[in-house]
């Protein structure tokens, strides 16, 4: 048995280390703690506007972990997927009217996750905005962040990195509407 | 189905599969499995039984907030499995009138977080035991595998009121190999079938407790 383990790891080292996955990131899904933050502190109803890459460019379209790649959905980017997570809490809260004066606009500047096979890391950061009759009227920078333990093998380490990337949109849409200078803005 | 949900299970049988895998090519003689992972749906918590449930004479209708974790944070692929499962367990409670996503006209809402507790120590023997079972093709040792769910309800019945909270704890088990042990619990003939039976049961009870506080609309 001990010299099938002594081959077997090697092995497995290389199987695990080459394997490559391709998936789509997925929809995230309301939380009671904000759709609490929204009911309890009577946002108004507010639509959405632009969601953008920083500077224009299209660094948010994947996240790559050892050669496997997590995409935006239907061919778009990370900034999309962030005005879907908006969307999301804001149907469930009862508080999004797409005919409302009153926008959340957003450029996403940073989307990353990394692991060493012992720890990972992935962070999500992006300028929010809000706008009225299509003037900005507030502005400030977000970020949410994750770190976790890691694995050596790769069926384990890819799909958990890319949970942890995965769950940073609903922590972000959290951290802006718990944010009072936010919510002051939208009430205004 | 395995790999979104069942986290344990997914690495051991993945290790399982790696090594054999790994042992066929090497040109050794490749013979079927022994032993093929069997699934058990633990006996502790079980169904509501007729005597315990509690039907409101007047249902009204419910918001769902659901989300399937692990360890507390997001697992939003398997929240997309798990979900139309525990939507159906829901309705067949009678509980409510109506079982929504968006805001239920009187904004009652129902929170549930169906957490897997990942136990370091249990993953990191389960790996170490289903690597060996692989090797030997399940005929040289085995290995046994727990899930744990703490799935936690939290029932506000209108905008404001106070919120009803309950706890319902279940498990999974998951034999490969040789491994003379006692599993605490009913074999279901899949991976599947064992989750949708975990979600089942857990709503069910998860429901019946909240309609059995005394704050739940009659």
């Amino acid at each position: 048995m001990d010299h099938f383990l002594r081959l077997a790891f090697p092995l497995a080292a290389a199987a695990t280390l080459t394997g490559c996955v391709h998936m789509q990131i997925d929809e995230t899904a309301p939380s009671l703690e904000t759709l609490t933050l929204l009911r309890t502190q009577a946002v108004p109803q507010i639509t959405l506007g632009e969601f953008k890459e920083v500077g224009g460019t299209s660094f948010a379209r994947n996240i790559n972990v050892r050669g496997s790649t997590l995409r935006a959905p239907g061919g778009g980017n990370f900034a999309d997927f962030l005005k879907k997570s908006f969307q999301s809490e804001l149907v469930a809260a009862g508080t999004y009217a797409a005919s409302s004066t009153t926008a959340i606009t957003g450029t996403l500047e940073e989307s990353r996750a990394t692991e060493d096979m012992a720890k990972g890391y992935a962070s999500l950061g992006a300028i929010m905005a809000v706008s009225r009759d299509g003037t900005t009227v507030f502005s400030k920078r977000y970020r949410a962040e994750t770190r976790w333990r890691s694995d050596f093998i790769g069926a384990i380490a890819i799909p958990e990195a890319f949970r942890q990337y995965n769950g940073l949109y609903s922590q972000l849409v959290r951290t802006v509407f718990a944010d009072p200078e936010f919510i002051a803005a939208l009430k205004k | 189905m395995q790999q979104l949900i069942w986290p344990r299970a997914r690495s051991v049988i993945g290790l399982i599969r790696l090594a054999l895998g790994m042992i066929a090519a090497c040109t050794l003689t490749a013979t079927s499995p022994a032993h093929a992972a069997k699934w058990f749906v633990d006996n502790a918590l079980g169904d509501v039984k007729a005597e315990e449930k509690v039907q409101p004479a007047t249902p009204k209708p419910v918001q769902i907030l659901f989300e399937f974790q692990r360890d507390g944070s997001p697992n939003p692929r398997a929240t997309k499995q798990v979900k139309p499962w525990a939507f159906d367990a829901i309705k067949q409670s009678g509980a409510f009138s109506e079982v929504v996503e968006t805001p239920a006209s009187d904004g009652a809402v129902l929170s549930i977080r169906f957490n897997n507790i990942v136990k370091k120590e249990e993953i990191d023997k389960a790996k170490k035991d289903g690597f060996r079972a692989g090797l030997g093709f399940g005929l040289f040792g085995g290995v046994v595998a727990t899930d744990h769910y703490v799935v936690t309800f939290d029932y506000i019945p209108a905008t404001g009121a106070k919120p009803i909270t309950t706890t319902v704890n279940h498990a999974l088990h998951m034999k490969f190999g040789k491994k003379d042990v006692e599993i605490p619990g009913f074999e279901v003939k899949n991976v599947q079938a064992a989750v949708e039976t975990v979600v089942r049961q857990a709503m069910a009870r998860g429901v019946n407790n909240i309609a059995s506080d005394p704050g739940f609309p009659k």
